[in-house]
């Protein structure tokens, strides 16, 4: 993968310079995920309905859906952290369910919203993820550098975790989760509390571990988003997958020009909007 | 107003029961405890028989001694108990009640002194330990009515200073956010520790200081009476109910007042920290070295420093180790057998630092569960962790004992180190042993402290014994041999060899 960064960033005149390039030039072998019939129950409420999917190598997954509908629960099955209750899932090719160890090594989590100790500076965090994680001292030092200047945090790197803004945290967050150069990226509306251009740059580095083969899975209720990055999405509802495709496949199967339409149709709400609207207008 | 309390009590015990991984993946068994842990008047309830099983014992000694001097003296001993846990949990508890953000949402509310609230949670986990003391004042009461009641008011109060100098100490040392760690950082945090030990050591200062004056003035001591004023020695004028009023008026008042300019300050602290800020400036990661055991336990005595509250529960065997070093110092004799029980007392003391390190992780155990982390590894760090403190109390105490015993003092440098680590250890395989991988935190409650003390204990003894069998020096290697043996043990199970 002979890919020059430099050539991805240049056009965004965002004024970052880089150090280092070298980082993002390693060849990752492609990891890949399987989800059949999944099923999470939390007691006697099922968030998850016996879904399945499949995301190749060098592909952007979106799981499209509205709140509460088992978005972030199935991101943390595929990320080691929740068992599933029944159903087959593999990450990598590791059964989440028997090996959720192997599969935390290969897959970097980046949670909705992030949890992170606030007592600890960004540096420290870096540090300490890097010595859990065994990342070697000079690629350690190398991502981090790199990460920091991408996302323009240098100057909190001393600066304890609790005083920063939710989307420093959420840039914070977002690093931890890359440093170790996870094959299989799960990022679970990870874009909310970024900036515009700081969005803007997460975007290109995903499609730049597109190129290198990467698999990410990525949730978003912002559709433009989606439209934007996303191979293939899958549109859940009420913990099902009622539809998925190429987002022009599913346009041309919903009869509708844009992307919100066709989820709104699909999640049979379109109707149930306008009403609701109207009732309000008419409250007011 | 108790709405509110049972609210937060109920939110506290959910978040509490959430990370508990003994039913973390089994819904039925979640639902079950989050019944019971939800349920105020049973938790209490159930807390407090099992603390009244252990203030029953303590009881009898005193039913059956006649002497009011007898009296006196063990209830000044058990007096020391209300008063610990008072400061030990709004300390400790209160640290970690913020930092799972329990009163985010208050803050927006129009509340005057919204911190009263925290005391009136606190005291819910208050009122469990005080039951250790209530059987032995109910024989006192019986033996001697109005004695015993003034017994139980000074047991009341005690819970009150310890509860507001826990606040006292949340307040100056655990509400502050200082936004970057600056070079003399490690230089503030020893003058904090340094600090807090002489709050700790306030009343024993107050104490010393009467005998000297006792000592060289009669007519002082005659207009001081003959008992100490200090709390918990105060406890010793219940015979003299019209002084013992008197004093407790006193003390109230003082007290009272403390907490009332103190709760204040708590509030407005909770809704603005005190931001201690300097220039920024750019800089550049610098990767550190060491694998995951060195990430955890540095990331835990980070936390525990820089939330000095916390460390709190890591100085509680300094409070019993003060009275005896201060001794040894004073008569100018500290012998390598005070030595070596001073040694023994604090290993054992220091289990009650459990609590404190496994409440490090709070809502960021979800952070950790993201991290490729075996269970093994963490209760180890834990462990690690835990005996830190001690550890260093303990070196310190050897270079006492080096001062006054000169090398020999070497005899005992293992201890420093693998006495606080085996009762780690056993904290951590008591809290850790359970069957599934993921690493989870359970409830822990004084229950659970008291059973640790007990099997603490036992493993203690049985180090001891060679020592008081074969003699001091003759026993040394058995008691290291046997103590060795059972740190292998307990590594073993913690599933670490694996
Ligand atoms: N720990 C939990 N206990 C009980 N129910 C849960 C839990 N986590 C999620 N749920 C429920 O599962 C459903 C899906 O939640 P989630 O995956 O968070 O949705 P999304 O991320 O799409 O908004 C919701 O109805 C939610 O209430
Ligand atoms: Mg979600």
């Amino acid at each position: 993968m002979g890919f020059n960064f430099v050539s991805t960033f240049e056009h965004l005149n965002v004024g970052v310079t880089f150090i280092k390039l070298s980082v993002l030039h390693i060849p990752t072998v492609g990891g890949m995920i399987e989800v059949e019939g999944l099923v999470k129950k939390f007691g006697s409420k099922v968030a998850v309905n016996g879904i399945s999917f499949t995301v190749h190598d060098g592909e952007i997954y979106g799981l499209l859906g509205p709140n509460g509908s088992g978005k972030s629960t199935t991101m943390k099955i595929l990320s080691g952290i929740l068992r599933p209750t029944r159903g087959r899932v593999l990450v990598g090719g590791i059964n989440v369910a028997k090996d959720p160890i192997r599969v935390k090594e290969i897959v970097g989590y980046v949670p909705e919203t992030p949890v992170l100790y606030e007592s600890l500076t960004p540096s420290e965090l870096f540090n300490f993820v890097g010595g859990i994680r065994g990342i070697p001292k000079d690629k350690l030092e190398d991502r981090v550098n790199y990460f920091v200047r991408a996302f323009e945090i240098e100057e909190y790197l001393e600066q304890f975790i609790g005083t920063l803004s939710f989307g420093t945290q959420q840039k914070v967050s977002l690093i931890t989760a890359l440093l170790h150069d996870p094959k299989i990226l799960v990022m679970d509306e990870s874009m909310n509390g970024l900036d515009p251009k700081s969005a803007r740059i997460l975007r290109e580095l995903l499609i730049e571990f597109k190129r290198q083969g990467k698999s990410i899975v990525f949730s978003t209720h912002v559709l433009p988003l989606a439209e934007m990055i996303c191979d293939r999405v899958g549109v859940i509802y009420q913990g099902n997958i009622i539809a998925e495709g190429t987002i022009e496949e599913l346009k041309s199967k919903a009869h509708e020009e844009n992307l919100e339409d066709v989820f709104l149709k699909l999640t049979e709400s379109k109707d149930e909007v306008y009403n609701i609207v109207q009732a309000l207008k008419e409250a007011l | 107003m108790f709405e509110i309390v049972k609210i937060l009590y109920r939110e506290l015990h959910y978040q509490i029961v959430k990370r508990n991984p003994l039913v973390a993946n089994n819904e039925r068994r979640f639902r079950k405890q989050l019944k019971t842990s939800l349920n105020m008047k049973r938790s209490v309830g159930m807390q407090s028989i099992a603390f009244l099983a252990f203030g029953a014992m303590s009881a009898m000694g005193i039913a059956i001694s006649p002497e009011k001097y007898v009296i006196t003296s063990l209830l000044a001993s058990l007096a020391l108990i209300p008063f610990i846990f008072g400061i030990y949990v709004t300390a400790v508890q209160s640290s970690y009640v913020l930092s799972l953000g329990l009163f985010e949402p208050l803050k927006v509310l129009p509340l005057r002194v919204g911190a009263l609230y925290l005391s009136e949670l606190l005291s819910i986990d208050l009122i469990p330990s005080f039951s250790i003391v209530l059987p032995s004042i109910l024989v006192v009461i019986v033996k001697y009515p109005i004695s015993g009641i003034l017994a139980l008011l000074w047991m009341i109060l005690g819970v009150f200073i310890g509860h507001t100098l826990g606040l006292l100490i949340l307040t100056f040392f655990g509400l502050k956010v200082s936004q970057r760690k600056g070079r003399g950082h490690s230089l503030k945090n020893l003058f904090k520790i340094f600090a807090l030990m002489l709050y700790m050591g306030v009343f024993y200062v107050m104490t010393y200081a009467q005998n000297y004056i006792r000592a060289h003035s009669e007519y002082l001591a005659s207009f001081m009476g003959r008992y100490s004023l200090a709390y918990p020695f105060t406890i010793a004028s219940i015979f003299e109910p019209f002084k013992s009023f008197l004093l407790l008026a006193v003390y109230s008042v003082i007290f009272g007042s403390i907490y009332v300019v103190v709760i204040r300050r708590t509030w407005s602290k909770i809704i603005e920290p005190e931001v201690i800020s300097s220039a920024q400036k750019f800089s550049k990661f610098r990767p550190s070295k060491g694998g995951s055991l060195f990430a955890l336990v540095s990331k835990d005595l980070r936390i525990i420093f820089r939330k000095t509250a916390m460390l709190t529960g890591f100085l509680v065997p300094l409070y019993f180790a003060l009275p005896q070093l201060i001794m040894g110092i004073q008569s100018g004799n500290f012998a390598l057998s005070d030595a070596t029980a001073l040694f023994f007392t604090v290993g054992f003391m220091s289990t009650a630092g459990a609590d404190a390190i496994l409440k490090v992780e709070g809502k960021t155990l979800d952070f950790l569960r993201t991290l490729p982390l075996k269970k093994g590894t963490y209760a180890l760090s834990k462990a690690l962790s835990m005996s830190t403190v001690p550890s260093i109390i303990l070196l310190l105490v050897l270079g006492v004992t080096y001062y006054f015993n000169g090398i020999k003092a070497v005899y005992l440098l293992p201890y420093a180190l693998m006495l606080p680590l085996t009762s780690s250890l056993i904290v951590m395989l008591y809290f850790f042993h359970y069957k599934a991988e993921e690493i989870g935190i359970s409830e822990v409650n004084f229950g659970h402290i008291i059973v640790l003390f007990i099997i603490v204990g036992v493993a203690y003894a049985l180090l001891g014994a060679p020592l008081v069998l074969l003699g001091l020096l003759k026993g040394l290697p058995l008691s290291y041999g046997i103590d060795a043996i059972l740190i292998a043990v307990l590594l073993y199970a913690l599933g670490v060899s694996r």
